[in-house]
Parts: structure tokens; C-alpha cells; sequence
């Protein structure tokens, strides 16, 4: 398996005055070339947030307390210099934002953006413009206008498109898509993921999605990492993950999908709301919230178990099954 | 076509607001032709003789009807004549402003320049460094040299420089040893005497500038863009240009107006300073209810602070694509 990112034990603290907030819990996941995978969870869970360490661009004031970031099998990210850390920005990994709309200068038409990134990146202008030319076109867009429009002129389908085109500029191997159809209607929404699909089989780029819909996106991804508080609570294979839960939070996740055919009364939400990370103690930070909550988990946190159907889940319903995964 | 429009609304303007004015300084008590007419009879004139003899002197017929008055300014006017001032007999109110101006123009043109360059550096290092005691220390002086009034600052300058350490002249506009005109001692002795009002208009204006461009560059360093910029790997250059030209366009409007005080200058601190320019000049013209002289005044500050207006919208459209005008 050619293995092109790979975290390990990323943690990531929030000070906040006297006491600190885990926005990320000791997180580990690789992603091997050409494959698409997803972190999914609820506002807060800590995977945007991810999303941005990736690139060590943390929003104030969190910090990256510990854990390792490797990209193609290199050094450290996290501790490299500046200037190196620019050569992966873009080249290698690039990212399509959440609220996309607001990430073009609104003062520069989109071909100076275009120019300005290839001039950062030592590309040839025309050659750059040539480029988005292509790409824009491969998104049903019209590259002349476009490129000639300032992004008040383009419409929100239109500047996420847009966003998706930069984001593919230099060929990167990684593209990370924070929430990339939240901020569209259900027709975009299946037109970009189709062509994200597309430019994968293509190109054979790896994908990391952000989201917190897994319904949307279980078309496109071949791997699931459900998030609750900051920590992975359940990773597998999407059909895996989709038809057969384990944790009862995935479980409660997926059986909140209201079904395009039958009836909503089989539809459940979750009870309660999402933690406060403030008030997380030292077990499951789902255990208040839990259905099949047991004592130890008011007291002992769960660790990621192998299970036989293919998924790891951290949870002591299944202490019996499965061994532990070094993370 | 909008710029035509825009343009012949701006003349009208000047027009209905200087016409006001006309009114306005004669609603003010105290008629200094009654006066003039009365201190005539004293001398021992007739009324007859004494309307005579200042319609001789300043081409003005005493208790004339208002709107009559009014008529006859605005037929000079249209000649491009604002008539002579009262107290300095005989002397025509432009070549008083012509006096004037330059002296304002240049004082107030490098304390602007130099409040805005202050005002932008510190507002950008107090954004960047927004969680450090140095960020309240700039935000603390620049509200507290904002808040003091201009005669304050002024009188507290004057005071310190010229009483107790006579480092700089206490008024005038250039040594009396010096002849004005294009020579290099002129200049530098220019120069020496506008220093002390020049500071005193960067002292009361580069705060206010300070914490608007802080403000600003906050709310573009929060910006999606900026972050975006960032990750897409842009240089420190590049994104420093798009963080200045982000977040100084809310301050544009703010300089184009103040363009208007460039015409106007500051009563307070000119009177302060005994600089003789137009702010010392509407000063003492109101004092001696110098009509004509204030009438001028007031035209070149609403004539300024309208065109700059109109110069701001349409420049403003040129800045930022955003805007349509």
C-alpha cells in the first residue's frame, strides 16, 4: 500500500482562560494513494479543526499539543520550516474550504488569484491560466468569463466550482474537502461530488472529506472515520460503516438519515446534545449521551478494537471481541 | 454619463449651502456696517454722508434689503468675484484666501500624510499584535491623544517648546529675516515654524486612523481569503498586499473627507500658533464679522469637502470592483 499521509496521536488544545479544550484526542489515520476517505461528525467534533492541522494552520489560539503528521512517507510536518512547509501547501495537498465562497480575494479578478498562485509556486502564468482554463471547463464553467469575472460576479455554486478548480491547479496528490457541498443546493451538490469522482478515477488523487452529512458522501469515499468529542470512536469501510454500525453513536448517526423511500417514522435522532469539551472526564465522552451505557464507561475511556466485521470501534461493548489497535 | 450627473448635482450643492451661508453670517448679531455707519455720525456726518461714504469705501449700500444684498452677491459671484473684505479696506477677499491657503495647504498636507502613515503602521502592528501588552499600549495613547481637543494639545505643545524649552518659534509662519519666496532659507525656516502646528494636527488625528485601521486589519486577518491565501501557499509579500489593500479601503473615505480640512484648516490650531492661514483667517473674520471674508472662507470648505466627496465615490469605484457607482 503506497501510504500518502499518515497522522499519529494528533492532538490539538484550545487554552481557554484556566482550562484547556481538546478539540482533538490523540487522532491516528492514514490514507493510501488514490483512495477517498471521510471524517465524519457533528458541529464540534473536532474535524475541521483536523482539517487545519493538516496544513499546521490551526485557527487562534489552539495548538497542536502532540502527534505527528507525515506526508509520502517524509520527516515530521509539523516540525518542518516554513519555507518547506510552503512547498507542500498546494503542490502536494490542497484543500477545498467550508464556506468556499469567501476564500477569493474580493478585490482581484480570479485570473490575478490564478497568477498569484503559480507565481508562489514557480509555474510558468500561462501556463497556470492554460490550466485553469482546462479545469474550469471540466467543471461546466465558461474559463473566459470566469477568469475575467471578481468573485462578486460568480454565483456560490459557481466560486465552490472555482474553489475545486484552484484546488486541483498544481496536480496535488491529496485534496482535503472541508464540508464541500454544504453551502450547495442537491443539484450541485451531485454534479461536484460527480465530478470529484471523476478527476479521483482520473488522476488517481486521494480525498479527504469533511462532513458532517455521511449520506451525501458515501458515494464517493472508500473509508469512514466517525468523530464524537475529538476522538475517532469508529473507522471501517463505508458500505461497513453505512449498513452495519458498531458504536452506538454510528449507530445513531446513520439511523438519524431520514430515507429517501418509506417511512420517517424509523427515523431516530440522537438524544441530548453534543458534549461540552469542557466537562469531558476521564471515560467515554459519549457515555452521557449513550444508549447502552454501563458503568465503567463513566470511568475507564474505551480504546480502538479490531472487530471481526473489518470496523475498529472504541467501546466497551465490545471489550469481549476484537484485540486493541496500537494508535 | 453618471459622472456628468453626479457632477452637475455636486455644483448645485455648493450652491444651495453657500447660498445658506449668505443668510446664516447675516443672521449673526452685530451689523459692522451699523457700526461703521455710526461711527461716522459720530465724527460728526450726516446719514446721508456717512451711507455715502461707505458705499465709496466698500461698494456696499447701507440697510440694502437682504434679498436685494443677496441679488447682487450672486451676480458677483457668477463673475467669479467674492468682493472685498470689510476690515481690510479695499483688499478683495480672494487675494486674502490666496494669502492664506498656501500656508494651510501645506501645513495640513503633511500633518494628514503624516497622521495616516502613523495612524496605518501602528494600526497594523497593534492588529498583529492584538494579544500583547504593546497593542493596548497603542490602542490607550491613541484614544487618549484623540479624545484631547486640539487647543489642548496645542496650548500643552506651546507651553512645553517654546516657554520652557524654546526649541521652536511660538507663531508666525516663517523669521522675519527671511524673504518669502522660492529660496532655500525661506523654505527651511518655513519648515521650523510649522513644525509645532503640523505636530499638534498629527497628534489629535493619528488616533482615530490608528484604531480604524486596526479594526480593519482584524476583520480581514479573520477573513476566509486570508486563510485560503495562506494555505495555497502565497509568499509573505502577497499576502501582506492582499491584507493592506483589504482593509485600508474603509479608511479611504475617512482621508478624502478630511481633504476638506486641507482647505479649512484648524481654527484652534492656527489661532494657537498664529498661523496665518485660512483657519486664522475665518477666525478673525468672524470676530469682526467680516461678511465677505467669511463667506469666501466657508465656500472654499464646502466647495472642498463636496468635491472630495464626489472624488471619493468615484475613485472609490476604481479601488474596489464591489462598488458600482
Amino acid at each position: 500500500m503506497n501510504e500518502v499521509l499518515s497522522v499519529r496521536g494528533l492532538t490539538i488544545v484550545f487554552p481557554m482562560g484556566h482550562r484547556t479544550i481538546r478539540a482533538v484526542d490523540n487522532v491516528s489515520f492514514s490514507i493510501a494513494k488514490g483512495e477517498s476517505i471521510a471524517l465524519v461528525g457533528e458541529s464540534g467534533s473536532g474535524k475541521s479543526t483536523i482539517a487545519f492541522a493538516l496544513f499546521n494552520n490551526v485557527p487562534q489560539p489552539g495548538i497542536i499539543e502532540s502527534g505527528e503528521i507525515r506526508y509520502f512517507q517524509g520527516g515530521n510536518f509539523l516540525e518542518m520550516g516554513q519555507a518547506s512547509q510552503r512547498q507542500v501547501f498546494w503542490e502536494k495537498v490542497s484543500m477545498v474550504f467550508q464556506a468556499a465562497q469567501n476564500t477569493l480575494n474580493p478585490l482581484l479578478r480570479i485570473r490575478r488569484q490564478v497568477e498569484d498562485i503559480a507565481q508562489a509556486h514557480h509555474v510558468n502564468k500561462k501556463v497556470a491560466i492554460d490550466k485553469a482554463r482546462e479545469l474550469l471547463s471540466t467543471m461546466y464553467l465558461d474559463p473566459t468569463r470566469v477568469l475575467d469575472a471578481y468573485p462578486h460576479e460568480l454565483s456560490g455554486g459557481m466560486k465552490q466550482r472555482v474553489s475545486i478548480a484552484l484546488a486541483l491547479l498544481l496536480d496535488p496528490e491529496i485534496i482535503v474537502l472541508d464540508e464541500p457541498t454544504t453551502a450547495l443546493d442537491v443539484i450541485s451538490q451531485a454534479s461536484v461530488l460527480k465530478i470529484l469522482n471523476e478527476i479521483r478515477r482520473q488522476r488517481n488523487i486521494s480525498l479527504i472529506f469533511i462532513t458532517h452529512d455521511i449520506s451525501v458522501i458515501s458515494q464517493v469515499v472508500d473509508r469512514v472515520l466517525v468523530m464524537y468529542a475529538g476522538s475517532v470512536v469508529e473507522s471501517g469501510l463505508v458500505q461497513k460503516i453505512v449498513r452495519d454500525p458498531s458504536h452506538p453513536y454510528a449507530k445513531g448517526l446513520i439511523g438519524s438519515i431520514p430515507p429517501l423511500v418509506g417511512d420517517l417514522s424509523d427515523v431516530h435522532g440522537l438524544r441530548g446534545n453534543p458534549v461540552n469539551l469542557l466537562s469531558l472526564s476521564g471515560g467515554c465522552p459519549f457515555a452521557d449521551r449513550c444508549p447502552d451505557v454501563m458503568t465503567r464507561c463513566r470511568t475507564d475511556r474505551p480504546l480502538m478494537r479490531q472487530l471481526s466485521t473489518g470496523n475498529a470501534v472504541a467501546c466497551h461493548l465490545y471489550d469481549a471481541e476484537g484485540e486493541e489497535v496500537r494508535t | 454619463m453618471k459622472y456628468v450627473y453626479r457632477s452637475i448635482v455636486a455644483l448645485v450643492m455648493i450652491f444651495v449651502i453657500s447660498s445658506l451661508t449668505f443668510f446664516l453670517v447675516r443672521l449673526m448679531p452685530g451689523d459692522p456696517i451699523i457700526f461703521l455707519e455710526t461711527q461716522l455720525e459720530q465724527k460728526g456726518m450726516t446719514a446721508q454722508q456717512a451711507a455715502d461714504q461707505i458705499q465709496v469705501m466698500l461698494n456696499i449700500i447701507p440697510h440694502q434689503p437682504l434679498l436685494e444684498q443677496y441679488r447682487e452677491w450672486l451676480v458677483q459671484l457668477l463673475h467669479g468675484n467674492l468682493g472685498q473684505s470689510i476690515q481690510q479696506t479695499g483688499v478683495s477677499v480672494r487675494k486674502l484666501i490666496f494669502n492664506a491657503l498656501p500656508w494651510t495647504l501645506i501645513t495640513v498636507a503633511i500633518g494628514l500624510l503624516g497622521s495616516y502613515v502613523i495612524g496605518i503602521v501602528l494600526g497594523v502592528v497593534s492588529a498583529y499584535l492584538r494579544r500583547s501588552w504593546v497593542s493596548s499600549l497603542i490602542d490607550n495613547v491613541g484614544s487618549v491623544a484623540h479624545a484631547v481637543p486640539a487647543f489642548v494639545t496645542g496650548i500643552a505643545l506651546l507651553y512645553l517648546f517654546t516657554v520652557v524649552w524654546h526649541v521652536f518659534p511660538s507663531g508666525g509662519a516663517y523669521g522675519i529675516t527671511v524673504t518669502p519666496g522660492f529660496n532655500l532659507p525661506f523654505i527651511l525656516s518655513f519648515l521650523y515654524h510649522m513644525i509645532l502646528p503640523g505636530f499638534t494636527y498629527v497628534l489629535t488625528t493619528f488616533g482615530s486612523v490608528t484604531l480604524s485601521m486596526k479594526s480593519s486589519t482584524i476583520t480581514t486577518l479573520n477573513e476566509d481569503f486570508m486563510m485560503a491565501a495562506r494555505i495555497r501557499g502565497l509568499p509573505k509579500s502577497k499576502l501582506m498586499q492582499y491584507l493592506g489593500s483589504n482593509s485600508i479601503l474603509p479608511l479611504f473615505t475617512g482621508f478624502m473627507i478630511s481633504l476638506g480640512v486641507l482647505f479649512s484648516g484648524s481654527i484652534f490650531i492656527e489661532q494657537t500658533f498664529q498661523f496665518p492661514g485660512i483657519g486664522n483667517l475665518l477666525a478673525t473674520a468672524v470676530n469682526s464679522r467680516d461678511y465677505p471674508v467669511m463667506e469666501g472662507c466657508f465656500m472654499l470648505t464646502i466647495a472642498t469637502v463636496i468635491v472630495a466627496n464626489l472624488l471619493a465615490d468615484v475613485l472609490y469605484a476604481k479601488l474596489d470592483p464591489r462598488i458600482n457607482v
